[in-house]
């Protein structure tokens, strides 16, 4: 019986050249995003596979010098380009596409799109999250609107339950009826999406990539399945196909549009986070560490652990002891601010999920941009694989200096180091995280788009059981 | 009689303070055309609400074929057919993908030629089969409502003002397929207005003003009756002010 009203209804949807011409748009809206995508990120790995090698070459060829001089002379690591990058640009355009790693600093994420971008990009960027997000709902809206109210002001409804169709059956059949005529369209272009990622994308990218395409897929059907249902409890309740139509206009531009900024300015208020100003000042007192100080404590702890009562008699090169311990004492300073400063993001981030429970956009868009790899707790990762990249290299370089220059008080300009220390030290090799751990940051998320569905599974047979049968 | 199809026991309905139908007892056989007469409000409607299930009685019960609707509600509904004032269809689907819809649900598959077996012992002509039911007239879109009783083997009829509406040809011929259905062993219950035809097609009349069945006359007595001027004197009746 639900299997014969979901063929009715996708029959008469496919009969409706309203359908054909709105589901075309979307459908060339979100093809054509993801060949811009697609082109975006090939363009985008191609670079930053050139410049990481160039940068390599940098790095090796880098004429003898003393190594803390290497350490200053710096390297950079560059974000991966993942091919969901095509689906879903999240905060790329904020968090940088590389970070410059050198001794005594951490520095924050360089060159970010949004830095170039026209005023135009404020509009925001056809995206195929985009569309998914906002278009593909609309098109939901669209097709089911009419679903129970439109079967009362026509007046098939009194003689469709007179033939002993169960409410619950009537509801399983619409939200089916619904679901095909749109998985005719979706199916298609996610397949085309996966072949083309199967195709082009290197192997170890696309292995890492399908079981985050899986997991959006399923995220998105979660999604859409929201606002099916929504659209079929309005239409039950509504007085008229009309008035249904602009309640869940209202819903979708709410859920849409007002939500996000709603929830952005909640976020800052409820999570202050870090300014901008407060992460200035918590640098120059990084950078204001007194030296003097520093060489005092070092000289006296040396000359204290050796029993000898001149620096000319240790055993070690102070100014190199000093510089290892100063770099952890920075590093751990830096690492303390760069953390009060990701973990209001975190925070401002987790404030704005819990937004989900009245607009489900608000959960999907994180989990969005969790799955693409483009969200702050990605970009987090990776700064602090790079951090510890930076920090090990730099060490690396202070401890041969304490290993190899001229034991004593005084900088031993004499000692320089080549090649083979440079190519000793590897390349930032940066392993992107599982799916499972990029899901795991979204439990709210996750939770509250569970609980969407669970609700409008209650909700919808309950209104449909309780709907009126003929118009108001 | 032999055994009812449609039985109403006392069947009583409230609507908060309102009495829309009062211990209603009414009894329709196999062959029988019953034509429920009563102006608008009177529970005519109501009455057909509860065979149908749509309401639940307050008092009484509505049997279809010897089942209780509220306690047997799938069973009952695959015995009924029902034809509301205005047979609604979805336009965009045609006459046959219609009846094919609506039997499908009432859990009868059918093909090809028994859809259109169906439609024209209904009588819609076979040029309309294949065509959107968007474009059909009412006496059409009835006939598809009658093609789905016949497929169902609708043991009773329930019709709420099914010439309402219908121009006097497509009514006579509406009447004469409502008493085939009826000849065949259908029973039929029909709420109307319309006299005229009911003196064509009825076996039994009854008068319900303010939800109390006033009168009922059947077989030779039908014929004879000025069915105009009993209805109007029960509504006339029902209506004078109450006095000392």
């Amino acid at each position: 019986m639900t299997l014969a009203i979901a063929k009715k209804e996708a029959a008469e949807t496919l009969r409706d050249g309203r359908f054909w011409w709105t589901t075309a748009i979307v459908l060339i809206l979100l093809i054509g995003a993801l060949a811009t995508g697609w082109v975006h990120t090939e363009r985008l790995t191609a670079q930053h596979t050139e410049a990481a090698e160039a940068e390599r070459g940098v790095w090796t060829g880098q004429e003898e010098k003393n190594p803390h001089s290497a350490a200053h002379f710096g390297t950079y690591a560059f974000k991966p380009v993942t091919p969901l990058l095509a689906v879903d640009r999240g905060l790329t355009a904020y968090t940088g596409v590389a970070l410059f790693m050198e001794g005594h600093a951490i520095q924050d994420a360089r060159y970010r799109p949004a830095e170039d971008a026209s005023a135009a990009a404020r509009l925001g960027e056809l995206t195929a999250a985009a569309v998914l997000q906002w278009l593909v709902p609309l098109l939901i809206v669209l097709l089911t609107f009419g679903a129970f109210a439109g079967e009362r002001e026509r007046g098939t409804l009194r003689p469709l339950l007179s033939l002993g169709v169960s409410r619950q059956a009537l509801a399983a059949g619409k939200a089916l009826g619904a679901a095909a005529p749109l998985a005719l369209v979706l199916i298609p272009a996610a397949i085309l999406g996966a072949a083309a990622m199967a195709l082009f994308a290197p192997p170890e990218t696309a292995a890492w990539s399908l079981p985050r395409v899986a997991l959006l897929a399923l995220v998105y059907l979660a999604y859409f399945a929201v606002f099916v249902g929504v659209s079929l409890l309005v239409s039950a309740l509504a007085r008229s196909p009309r008035s249904a139509l602009l309640i869940l206009l209202g819903f979708w531009f709410a859920n849409g549009f007002i939500a996000p900024r709603l929830a952005a300015d909640v976020s800052e208020r409820v999570h202050p986070g870090l300014t901008a100003e407060a992460f200035a000042e918590g640098k120059a007192e990084v950078d204001a560490m007194s030296w003097e100080d520093r060489t005092v404590r070092v000289t006296e702890r040396l000359l204290a652990e050796e029993g000898v009562s001149t620096l000319d008699s240790i055993s070690v090169n102070m100014p190199a002891v000093r510089l290892y311990e100063g770099e952890q004492e920075e590093t751990e300073m830096y690492r303390a601010l760069f953390e009060r400063l990701a973990d209001g993001f975190e925070g401002q981030s987790r404030v704005a999920q819990a937004g989900g429970v009245i607009a489900p956009l608000l959960a999907v868009a994180p989990l969005s941009t969790a799955l693409t790899g483009t969200d702050y707790r990605h970009h987090r990762h990776f700064a602090e694989a790079a951090e510890t990249y930076r920090y090990g290299y730099v060490q690396t370089l202070n401890q041969n200096l304490i290993d190899h220059a001229a034991p004593g008080g005084s900088w031993d300009r004499e000692y320089v180091v080549g090649e083979e220390v440079w190519a000793g030290i590897p390349p930032f090799d940066y392993e992107a995280p599982s799916a499972g751990w990029a899901l795991g940051g979204h439990g709210l998320a996750l939770a509250f788009l569970g609980l969407w569905l669970v609700g409008l599974v209650l909700a919808v047979p309950a209104a449909v059981t309780r709907m009126p049968l003929d118009p108001r | 009689m032999s055994n009812p199809i449609l039985e109403a026991r006392g069947l009583t309905k409230r609507f908060d303070a309102t009495l829309a139908l009062d211990a209603l007892d009414l009894a329709i056989g196999p062959g029988e055309v019953y034509a429920l007469l009563g102006p608008n409000g009177a529970g005519k409607t109501t009455t057909i609400n509860l065979f149908l299930g749509f309401l639940a009685p307050d008092g009484g019960a509505a049997l279809v074929d010897g089942l209780d609707v509220q306690a047997e509600a799938l069973e009952t509904k695959r015995r009924l057919a029902y034809l509301p004032e205005q047979v609604a269809l979805y336009p965009s689907l045609t006459g046959a993908e219609n009846l094919g819809y609506f039997a499908a649900l009432a859990g009868i598959a059918l093909k090809d030629a028994e859809r259109a077996d169906f439609l024209d012992r209904a009588g819609l002509q076979r040029e309309a089969h294949d065509r959107r039911a968007g474009t059909y007239s009412k006496g059409m879109r009835q006939k598809v409502g009658v093609a789905l009783a016949l497929a169902k083997g609708a043991k009773a009829l329930l019709l709420d003002e099914p010439t309402s509406g219908l121009d006097p040809s497509a009514s006579v011929e509406f009447s004469g397929l409502v008493r085939r259905l009826a000849d065949d062993g259908a029973a039929v219950l029909m709420a109307t207005h319309d006299l005229f035809r009911v003196k064509d097609t009825a076996s039994r009349v009854g008068v319900l003003v303010d939800g109390q069945l006033r009168e009922e006359i059947a077989g030779e007595a039908l014929q004879s009756t000025d069915l105009e001027a009993l209805y109007l004197g029960h509504v006339r009746e029902a209506e004078a002010p109450v006095t000392a």
